[in-house]
């Protein structure tokens, strides 16, 4: 009968056990990387050789585990990072053609074309002042849209620098993190206890980290410490954090490269949001030159259109003669897209008007006239020349000739941007389905059901309460036992 | 399958969202009337309507340009049709004034009617047009080709102003004043094979009948030059005449491009409404199932049925 006494004080114990287990599981029912636990029970052990046999001693809880799918953590986290990459590029791309507004009124596209149509309209009136308001105003306001674009840009890649710092922080301390947790969880291990939850924490810190940047996580066997490794070097070595840091390389461009803290090595990022980020910044917003055969960023695009058009309409205005005859002037001054802007002699001076050469003779001469039209019709029909797009490469290679108009060029531009948006997109609702359903999967796996707890703690109840029957019915067996001498 | 409560509330949270952004993008396609908001909505036909939008622009530029010329040529139509009247009324004169049993006295009163009409087609050669440009000032648009005191001293310029109608065509839009008048600067009495300009010809007939010249000079010499002023001045209307219907069937085929272009154009950006209202539909009822559904479903739990 004492065996019977025992074996219902552990089970009584088990079934405290497994309610406080499922307390814990209701309780973090929403706790982001939660997994489940289970509290595994098991027969104890029995004692033996008596005369019948061996005589069982009851329930004993082994351990608490936590139920969790290594697997399905492992593809989450390969799912996290093209996703965050994408998100990131989608992001970004939208806020680039939000800059641009493309269509609409106040787009450079529309600028250009206005702007043309303005020599159009002069050279159907040379002499008009109206139109010549029209003209130095329409090319204002080209050149204005230009220089907004210019530091609306700069000032995009800027943030995104600042955004790359942060990330590399964050990575930084979830890297950290990570490592204090190893130690932790080392020490449970040791202790011969399951880290059930100190791992869930970690699970989550990694698979956070590999939203920003593509990563391998490997679980030590027997010390339960995980290390993760970005692009094959460390990042997380046990208890040790390698961190990431920014080397700044140029501070003309903005531009900076991400090191391994201990090496100074250049890390290679290979995905989740940092790569889409300093993919966009060094790649779709470049500021530099492309090497030679590849298309070059944004930035130098707008650049190198402002740079062509400031010399396109030069090379024509400085021929031609202003109704006060002055020649030999530019219409735009400035070199790049920062700094365009229609000559201030033009736009500032009293008598600026009469500069705006329309006429290709002097006026003052007999080939001349105020009707004298002929730059003002050369500059319009400007629009349609082929001038942007060629490149002089090294020989023996022949040189392409130029194969689009400014505006032409402009739009292969949005064009280009258009579509890298569309991919960034498409890709950013293909992995959110694909990680969804991973972590659906997980989730099926892993996550609280309350239900099923609830359920649970009944059953448990029910055996609380049958153990504690089992007691007072023993108690009066033994009760009875002691009668007997009375 | 497994059910937990984050499966069930991630579901509805996943499936109410996406028919939200359902809703909202159809609403945003009807409230602005144009299904591509940014070129990233749909690159190619992004790229389609920009270019569709360059050539309407063009062409309405092309369009503004023929109007612009048009005025300008309408109203040397109109200079020349008065020339032209002027010139035929001095023939008459001129023949009148051939005639041999007029008196020196009734001679001298067609002359005057001869110069008075020399001063009226000198301020017709001194029109402008509504933008204050001399019609027949050639590039010298703001000074006066005739001044009053002496034709020859106007600036006889023959320069031709022209105007681009179609990519890379132009056309010569004004009649200068040497093509109505001739060369100011040509003597005033010229030799027989020296064609003179209108001005010297009426002086000189003029002169032959104030002086009592005798009639062949005038019928020999002054009705030839008139009979040629005047040919070339039908000439020139018919040429103006030719230029002004050029521009108006060129401005017809632009305006039959654009609404060709802008019916492409709508067709390529623009919403389809009644499509749209039909998706809207749609999209809004499967929103409403999904709510009402997740509001029915998520609520449910063993534990309120726990006494």
């Amino acid at each position: 009968m004492n065996v019977g006494l025992y074996a219902s004080v552990r089970g009584l114990l088990a079934a405290q056990r497994a309610v406080d287990v499922a307390s814990h599981n209701i309780a973090n029912a929403d706790t982001e990387g939660y997994s489940r636990q289970r509290a595994e029970q098991s027969a104890g052990t029995p004692m033996g050789y008596s005369p019948y046999g061996q005589v069982g001693t009851g329930v004993q809880i082994d351990a608490i585990r936590r139920i969790r799918d290594g697997l399905l953590d492992r593809q989450v986290r390969q799912e996290s990072s093209p996703l965050g990459e994408s998100m990131a590029r989608a992001e970004a791309i939208g806020q680039i053609e939000d800059l641009l507004g493309e269509p609409g009124a106040g787009a450079l596209s529309t600028k250009l074309a206005e702007y043309y149509d303005g020599w159009n309209k002069l050279a159907t009136n040379p002499e008009n002042y109206n139109l010549r308001i029209a003209l130095r105003d329409t090319a204002t306001e080209l050149t204005t849209t230009f220089n907004r674009l210019y530091s609306d840009l700069q000032g995009l890649r800027q943030d995104l620098n600042d955004r790359i710092d942060t990330q590399i922080a964050d990575i930084n301390s979830k890297a950290s993190q990570i490592a204090d947790l190893n130690y932790q969880i080392g020490a449970t291990i040791a202790a011969g206890q399951n880290p059930n939850d100190l791992k869930d924490q970690q699970d989550l810190l990694i698979e956070q980290l590999s939203m920003m940047v593509k990563l391998q996580a490997v679980e030590e066997g027997t010390s339960g410490m995980t290390n993760v490794y970005v692009a094959g070097d460390p990042l997380v070595m046990r208890t040790d954090a390698f961190g990431l840091n920014l080397a700044p390389i140029n501070p003309l461009v903005d531009q900076s490269v991400i090191n391994y803290s201990p090496t100074g090595l250049p890390a290679v990022i290979t995905g989740g949001s940092l790569k889409g980020m300093l993919d966009i910044r060094n790649n779709v917003l470049a500021v530099l030159a492309p090497p030679a055969g590849e298309a070059g960023g944004l930035v130098f695009q707008l650049n190198s259109l402002a740079a062509q058009l400031i010399a396109d309409t030069n090379a024509l205005h400085t021929q031609g003669f202003g109704l006060d005859g002055t020649t030999t002037l530019n219409f735009f001054n400035g070199t790049d897209a920062g700094d365009i802007v229609v000559n201030q002699s033009i736009t500032n001076l009293a008598n600026g008007l009469d500069f705006i050469a329309a006429a290709a003779n002097d006026p003052g001469t007999l080939a001349g006239g105020p009707g004298d039209n002929g730059m003002a019709q050369l500059i319009a029909q400007r629009r349609d020349a082929l001038t942007m797009g060629g490149f002089a490469p090294a020989p023996p290679a022949l040189a392409v000739p130029p194969n689009a108009t400014f505006e032409n060029f402009w739009k292969q531009e949005l064009t280009n941007l258009a579509v890298l948006g569309q991919a960034a997109n498409r890709s950013v609702t293909t992995q959110e389905t694909v990680l969804a359903s991973v972590k659906d999967r997980r989730d099926q796996i892993s996550a609280v059901s309350t239900d099923e707890e609830m359920a649970n703690v009944i059953r448990y109840q029910k055996a609380y309460a049958a153990s504690a029957k089992l007691i007072s019915t023993i108690d009066e067996m033994l009760d009875t036992l002691m009668n007997i001498r009375r | 399958m497994r059910i937990s409560n984050n499966t069930m509330i991630e579901h509805a949270m996943r499936d109410i969202g996406a028919n939200k952004v359902r809703v909202a993008n159809v609403q945003r396609d009807i409230t602005t009337g144009v299904r591509i908001h940014r070129g990233s909505d749909d690159p190619t036909s992004a790229a389609r309507a920009a270019a569709l939008r360059q050539q309407l622009a063009v062409n309405g530029t092309y369009a503004e340009n023929i109007d612009r010329a048009g005025d300008f040529l309408m109203n040397t139509d109109e200079a020349l049709t008065k020339l032209n009247d002027a010139m035929v009324r001095i023939r008459n004169l001129a023949l009148q004034g051939a005639s041999g049993h007029l008196q020196q006295s009734d001679k001298e009163v067609i002359a005057r009617e001869v110069t008075e009409l020399r001063e009226l087609i000198r301020t017709v050669g001194n029109t402008k047009d509504a933008q204050g440009r001399y019609l027949f000032g050639g590039l010298k648009t703001q000074t006066e080709p005739l001044p009053a005191a002496d034709v020859t001293l106007g600036p006889n310029d023959a320069g031709t102003m022209s105007v681009e109608v179609a990519q890379g065509s132009t056309m010569t839009y004004n009649v200068t004043g040497f093509q109505v008048f001739g060369d100011l600067l040509a003597p005033a009495v010229a030799p027989s094979n020296f064609p003179p300009n209108v001005f010297g010809t009426l002086d000189e007939l003029a002169s032959f009948l104030n002086g009592g010249t005798n009639d062949r000079s005038i019928t020999d010499t002054s009705l030839a030059r008139i009979d040629a002023h005047i040919d070339s001045l039908s000439a020139l209307r018919t040429e103006v005449g030719a230029r002004i219907q050029r521009l108006d069937l060129a401005k017809i085929r632009y305006e039959d491009m654009n609404m060709t272009l802008d019916g492409l154009l709508q067709d390529t950006e623009a919403t389809d409404i009644a499509d749209a209202s039909l998706r809207l539909n749609q999209y809004e009822a499967a929103f409403r199932a999904s709510l009402s559904v997740g509001a029915r479903a998520l609520p449910l739990s063993l534990v309120d049925f726990l006494r």
